[in-house]
């Protein structure tokens, strides 16, 4: 141990993450409060780590004078439970403390008055944004561009469509977006969101406040829309997506190209699918291996869903997961043909209702093919779609 | 004790040239050790076995100040590993690195660090460092030697009391 270089401490005792085991971990002897002071690369407080009774005050001088006591800090967490609403001047200091040499920032906690934290935060190096309980104005891309950002999550933030617009714009390399709870700021009163990003691989958008989402994203793997209400969500892409699951999702007009042919996981609930469009949307996808219909609503009412046609159209299925309101015909099985669905090892099937359908719906679908050798799913389901 | 095989009981079945193999650390020196001894590293035989270990094996995440460390204990101990020497070891982990606290059996604690993440094979089994211990139990575990002056240590509690209740 006393020939372990110091640096190598400091790397180790990085693991440690959590600000009170660091500053344990610097009483132990000269070397190691020598590591966490010049090579401690990862900091994190959190709720649990302090005495329920400590006021918001003392958090903010306990979390400055750690900062403080550290170097080259790369990966900097600050998650605080919702009680606590920092001052802006130590947040202010802790950012510009790090700046040079922050890569990765997770920071939850509300601010008053609010710290444009994209301003403050090191640009050049970050590669991890995480920001909870933020208000972003005034995106300037000219001087505000970063570099190196992969990751940008935007949690219970309030900002407007066209400066989350040039945000996204000023990240040359992004991989994921997360949106999670925005509420956008608007003038206009048919507010549109439009993001452009060609690196962009994922995209998680849940509860954000506008009617129409344009994305433009050439190499797009991942779409996972949660809690929308749109009239529009058009992706113009190549068709690299790979991932599509939809929930709770109510939008008009769903464009996501006509090439998907790299579909491999459709998963939708909690949505009304109009069948034939819906198909034709996804009917190229022959590389789908799983396909999950939950708690969805057919809107026609003489809509007939053909199992010989998703046979037929995903010979590499192998998880098909049904969960719907059943009516006479609904999902019509043609028994003709050889072993279609002969891929499919897993098979969910869910209910609310146990109607006259219900008989002929299990078995219709366990006759499709021999299930013997597998095991089958079937679960009854009491939640309903939210309203 | 047979410089070949590395035991004392040799049976003379290893009359064949012990392999070496060639590890190159960040400041581009070479360690020369047998097959044997750099095989207690899973990752190193990972990548003997898959070929890979032609012309020299680097490790761009350790000094060569640390690997002569590390080699001299896998050359004391590359013949009598056993099972039961892995349930008395800590493993602290680290980005990229695996550093191996020995048991005191052989005297003072030696330190052996490994980088896990060579040609992009991931660390086996998960890292983990021993948390929530104040000073003292590291300093017991580790057989760390407390070079503080008292009023020292004192300050730095004080300075994080916040960190040194319960």
């Amino acid at each position: 141990m006393e020939n372990l270089p110091v640096e190598v401490i400091g790397n180790i005792l990085s693991h440690l993450g959590a600000a009170r085991d660091v500053m344990v971990a610097s009483a132990v002897c000269r070397k190691w409060r020598d590591a966490c002071k010049r090579h401690l690369r990862l900091l994190s407080f959190n709720s649990d780590d302090f005495p329920r009774d400590m006021t918001t005050r003392q958090l903010e001088i306990v979390i400055t004078q750690t900062i403080f006591q550290t170097m080259g800090l790369q990966c900097l967490s600050i998650h605080i439970d919702n009680s606590h609403e920092f001052s802006a001047a130590p947040v202010i200091a802790w950012l510009m403390y790090t700046r040079e040499t922050l890569r990765s920032l997770s920071y939850n906690v509300r601010t008053l008055p609010n710290v444009n934290i994209l301003e403050k935060c090191g640009r050049q190096k970050l590669e991890v944004l995480d920001l909870d309980h933020n208000t972003i104005t005034g995106v300037e891309p000219s001087y505000q561009r970063f570099t190196c950002l992969k990751s940008l999550s935007l949690r219970h933030v309030s900002i407007s469509a066209l400066d989350l617009s040039l945000l996204i714009a000023a990240c040359p390399k992004l991989e994921l977006l997360a949106l999670d709870v925005l509420e956008i700021v608007s003038s206009d009163p048919q507010s549109t969101m439009e993001l452009t990003s060609h690196t962009l691989k994922s995209l998680f958008a849940k509860s954000v406040g506008v009617d129409k989402i344009i994305l433009d994203a050439d190499n797009l793997e991942v779409l996972h829309l949660n809690a929308l209400n749109l009239d529009l969500f058009e992706l113009i892409g190549k068709g690299t997506l790979k991932h599509l699951k939809i929930d709770d999702v109510s939008v008009t007009h769903l464009d996501i190209g006509d090439s998907t042919d790299h579909l491999e996981l459709v998963d939708v609930s909690n949505f009304t699918i109009v069948w034939p469009k819906f198909y034709s949307m996804i009917s190229r996808a022959s590389n789908l291996r799983m396909l999950r219909f939950w708690g969805v609503v057919f809107d026609d009412e003489d809509e007939i869903v053909d199992s010989e046609t998703i046979a037929v159209s995903f010979p590499l299925l192998r998880h098909l997961s049904l969960s719907y309101e059943l009516r006479d015909g609904l999902l019509h099985y043609s028994l003709q043909g050889s072993s279609p669905l002969e891929n499919v090892s897993v098979l969910e099937l869910g209910w609310t209702v146990i109607s006259e359908h219900f008989g002929p719906w299990v078995f219709g679908l366990l006759l499709i093919r021999p299930y013997e050798d597998h095991l089958v799913d079937l679960f009854h389901s009491f939640s309903a779609r939210a309203a | 004790f047979c410089e070949i095989c590395l035991t004392n009981n040799c049976d003379g079945s290893a009359g064949k040239i012990a392999t070496m193999i060639a590890l190159v650390s960040s400041d581009n020196e070479r360690f020369e050790v047998s097959e044997e001894a750099a095989s207690q590293s899973q990752t190193i035989r990972n990548m003997i076995e898959d070929g890979c270990a032609d012309g020299g094996i680097p490790l761009p995440n350790v000094t060569s100040s640390v690997l002569a460390k590390v080699l001299e204990y896998c050359n004391k101990h590359a013949a009598t590993t056993t099972p039961d020497a892995a349930s008395t070891e800590a493993v602290i982990g680290s980005a990229g690195t695996r550093a191996v606290l020995g048991p005191a059996r052989h005297g003072p604690v030696v330190l052996r660090a490994v980088p896990c993440r060579a040609a992009g094979r991931r660390c086996p089994e998960g890292c983990r460092l021993d948390e929530g211990q104040d000073a003292g139990a590291d300093q017991a575990t580790f057989k760390i030697e407390n070079d503080f002056r008292p009023e020292d240590v004192e300050k730095i509690r004080k300075e994080n009391a916040w960190a040194f209740e319960e």
